[in-house]
């Protein structure tokens, strides 16, 4: 019955459970899904991490490559990411090409990881204009019901946490080049982002914030991917990004920044509880 | 497992499973097909037998415990949003089908001719439907691969909900004639080919505009306290 | 290769480093040699003849939360995710068409294989695994019930240590019955891979690769041969054999197959029936719920009737 009231009547049903403070899945405007990290479940893959927060599923995997530095930067490595929307994580996606949306999300990604510098590329280069690692971090949702930036920030940092480069050797002369895969060094990360994203719903008098809403509550808020998303890398803010929905006040503005930051520490926690708890099983 | 539990659930069927032979007996029923002499499952769920006095024999069917992917058929009663309105017909997306909600819409077409039974030459579609209204409509035969056609040319079919034009979302007009409805906010009084909607129990339906409001009410203030 | 615009692209260059590595090149005798020890045993410990069905073979439901319906499998290593939606206009189409279609997709995540890294745009290989699950499902599923329409079949392969044909196929029938899509039979599936007088059943990666590379010693049998099966109905649904090998061989991987295809259908029931119970129970609990706020409704309507009648 509840099935075809919310479908008959999309708004009437929302807003009944939004004037009365509470949301359709039973959460507090301010509560947060469970947050589940995994790492290294892969093995085909360097590093690798699987994130559910709720229903939101993600998978990075990270490979690693060999490459010449690019003539104007002979001093730096590569590091690509990709978020991958697939067909089977909700039945908006088509299969084909990424849709505009896959690129929205890529792109904030890719933004929100350079901004942080929490990885220096100067790391990932070997020998100057000659030899560099190329990092490909592919995240893919398998899942999706929300706020998914956040679940793949969480994904690529727990993956590239774990990561360790193998020891490369490179004779100048013969350009020969020799990789000792037993032998690794850790990469360095500095800090670690994390993206809170908040729906705004636009109830008659007042605008509500969301956090962390699920595929239904960003589609009510009016159309695909989260409106307000804001990433802090310790403490400083390092992607800031709003897309439509109504405006926002001040007042909520600071608001969103504590939660933010309450969330960030949170994730930290959780990440570095994961990767200590399996490095303790491998030992 | 709990052999109790179980019990109480009732037999349990997976797809391709013998379930009896196929005789004057025993008919094969939705969630089932009979092939050289016995019927199979084709639906994981529970086994249900009933009897058809007319055919003298027990149907067999499997009950799905989800809603099964249904299509709208022939004859199907459906609940339909309407999308676009020109002077010949109507088109609309198909929402739910009897009480079984459909997870992708399909697209469904009123011709003119079809929205009412009476004054077939007169009809405007415009001072009938618009969109965004909700509608009851009954399938014709399927003549166009993608296009459901549609009818509603008998007094319990027609619009059960809309939302006069300018009026806020979720602010429904109430019928008060066979072709108008008003908003009981702005009090606009706008035409429409309105649906009678039969209540199935009529003794709950004396009270049940104030038993819907207190419903609605209610379930979100009941998940809270969960 | 043209650039993709649409996704972020490394230099054009690169090379995995394991091509720098000490044990990357191998001669198939070396090759052949890795694959089995001393004991005739496999490296993961498994006798030939052995498949992963046993404590290696993992498999569930209800992984999408967004799609109809969805499992996971597991044959450890290789993993496989399926997502099943509900039928949808066929795009493009013209003709009346008295059968349902299904639509199949199997895509390789691009970390999945251990030597290469994959591109995104669809390469042979996946083509010709969704055609291959594309014929194998079509047996199975009741295509009458829905004409005109198609049905969405999404396979993920998450990881790839061999066999994922036949993965591929055990997920998608458990994500269709999971989706109350109307099914004939279960279907499971299996595959073999021969490498001269052995047959490795439920071949890894490595034992794949092998099994591909043409033999240093003309004329012997090489290849992998998968096969599923409706199992009550006793059809072969799928039949798909790449190398080369004599007739014997086939009729003998045919019977080991069949054995096999046997025997993971237990496992599948299991999911199936375990699913039908949740389901069940968990409508239950919603249902007594919804009893409840009913006759909370009840009572209040009672007490507004007094009020009414009292004036």
């Amino acid at each position: 019955m509840a099935e075809i009231y919310k479908l008959i009547h999309p708004v009437k049903y929302f807003n009944d459970y939004i004037s009365r403070d509470i949301r359709p899945d039973g959460r507090k405007f301010h509560e947060q899904r469970n947050i589940k990290v995994n790492v290294n479940s892969l093995k085909t893959a360097e590093a690798s991490a699987v994130v559910k927060c709720g229903n939101t599923t993600v998978v990075c995997g990270v490979q690693l490559e060999l490459a010449t530095p690019k003539a104007e930067e002979p001093e730096l490595g590569f590091l690509v990411t990709n978020v991958e929307l697939t067909p089977l994580c909700s039945s908006k996606y088509r299969p084909g090409p990424p849709s505009d949306n896959a690129q929205v999300q890529s792109y904030m990604l890719s933004d929100i990881f350079s901004n942080s510098k929490c990885i220096d590329l100067k790391d990932l280069c070997i020998v100057p204009d000659k030899l560099a690692w190329v990092v490909y971090c592919d995240i893919v949702c398998l899942d999706n019901d929300g706020s998914l930036v956040d679940a793949c920030i969480i994904a690529l940092m727990a993956s590239l946490k774990t990561l360790s480069l193998p020891t490369v050797t490179y004779d100048p002369e013969t350009e020969e080049i020799k990789v000792d895969p037993d032998v690794r060094t850790p990469l360095k990360v500095d800090g670690c982002p994390v993206a809170t994203s908040f729906a705004v719903y636009k109830l008659t008098e007042r605008n509500i914030l969301l956090t962390d809403p699920s595929a239904y509550e960003e589609e009510m808020c009016g159309g695909l991917g989260a409106h307000f998303t804001v990433c802090l890398n310790k403490g400083l803010i390092c992607g800031n990004h709003k897309f439509g929905g109504s405006h926002l006040l001040m007042e909520n503005q600071e608001e969103v920044l504590k939660i933010a930051k309450e969330r960030a520490n949170l994730v930290v926690k959780v990440i570095d509880s994961c990767i200590k708890n399996e490095k303790s099983i491998d030992k | 497992m709990d052999k109790e539990k179980l019990k109480e659930i009732g037999k349990i069927c997976i797809p391709g499973m013998r379930l009896s032979p196929a005789d004057d007996e025993h008919i094969s029923g939705p969630g089932t097909y009979d092939l050289q002499g016995y019927i199979y499952a084709t639906l994981a769920g529970i086994l249900k037998t009933e009897r058809d006095e007319t055919r003298k024999a027990t149907v067999i069917t499997v009950v799905s415990p989800r809603t099964p992917s249904v299509l709208p058929r022939t004859g199907d009663i459906v609940t339909a949003k309407v999308t676009v309105v020109n002077s010949r017909m109507v088109q609309c997306v198909i929402l739910c089908v009897g009480a079984s909600v459909l997870v992708r819409p399909y697209r469904g077409v009123l011709k003119k001719e079809d929205i009412k039974s009476t004054d077939k030459d007169r009809i405007d579609p415009y001072k009938c439907f618009r969109p965004g209204d909700v509608i009851l409509a009954r399938v014709l035969p399927m003549t166009e691969i993608h296009w459901y056609h549609l009818s509603t040319a008998e007094n319990e079919l027609g619009v059960v909900i809309a939302t006069a034009e300018g009026s806020p979302q979720g602010v429904g007009m109430v019928p008060i004639s066979w072709s108008e409805m008003q908003c009981p906010k702005t009090l606009v009084k706008e035409p429409r080919k309105v649906a009678r909607v039969i209540p199935e129990n009529i003794n709950q339906n004396l009270f049940n505009v104030g038993k819907d409001k207190e419903k609605k009410s209610k379930e979100p203030a009941e998940d809270k306290s969960n | 290769m043209p650039l993709d615009y649409r996704r972020f692209n490394g230099p054009e260059d690169s090379v995995s480093y394991k091509r720098f590595t000490k044990d990357y090149l191998k001669s198939y005798s070396e090759l052949y040699n890795n694959l089995i020890d001393e004991k005739g045993r496999r490296k993961d410990g498994r006798a030939l003849e052995e498949a992963r069905s046993m404590c290696m073979f993992f498999a569930r439901t209800d992984m999408v939360s967004q799609a109809k319906g969805s499992a996971y499998i597991e044959l450890k290593k290789t993993k496989a995710v399926c997502s099943v939606f509900d039928p949808r206009e066929i795009p493009h189409q013209n003709e009346f068409s008295q059968l349902g279609q299904l639509f199949c997709e199997v895509k390789f995540a691009p970390f999945s294989c251990p030597n290469q890294r994959r591109t995104h745009a669809p390469d042979a290989d996946e083509k010709a695994l969704s055609v291959a699950l594309r014929q194998a499902l079509e047996p199975t599923v009741c295509r009458h019930l829905f004409p005109n329409y198609q049905i969405d079949v999404f396979v993920y392969i998450l990881e790839n240590d061999g066999s994922c044909l036949a993965a591929a196929i055990n997920a998608a029938g458990l994500a269709l019955a999971n989706a109350a899509v109307p099914m004939y039979d279960i279907i499971t599936a299996c595959s073999v891979a021969v490498i001269g007088e052995k047959m490795f059943v439920d071949p890894t990666e490595a034992e794949e690769h092998l099994a591909m590379m043409t033999p240093e010693k003309e004329g012997t049998n090489h290849g992998i041969i998968t096969m599923s099966m409706l199992s009550e109905l006793k059809q072969v649904s799928d039949f798909t054999q790449i190398g080369s090998m004599d007739t014997d061989c086939v009729t003998k991987a045919i019977e080991i197959l069949e054995k096999e295809c046997e025997n993971i259908v237990p496992n599948i029931q299991k999911v199936l029936v375990l699913n039908v119970v949740q389901c069940i129970e968990q409508r239950k609990q919603l249902e007594e719920e919804a009893k409840e706020r009913e006759q909370a409704l009840n009572a209040k309507m009672e007490e507004w009737k007094q009020l009414l009648n009292s004036g």
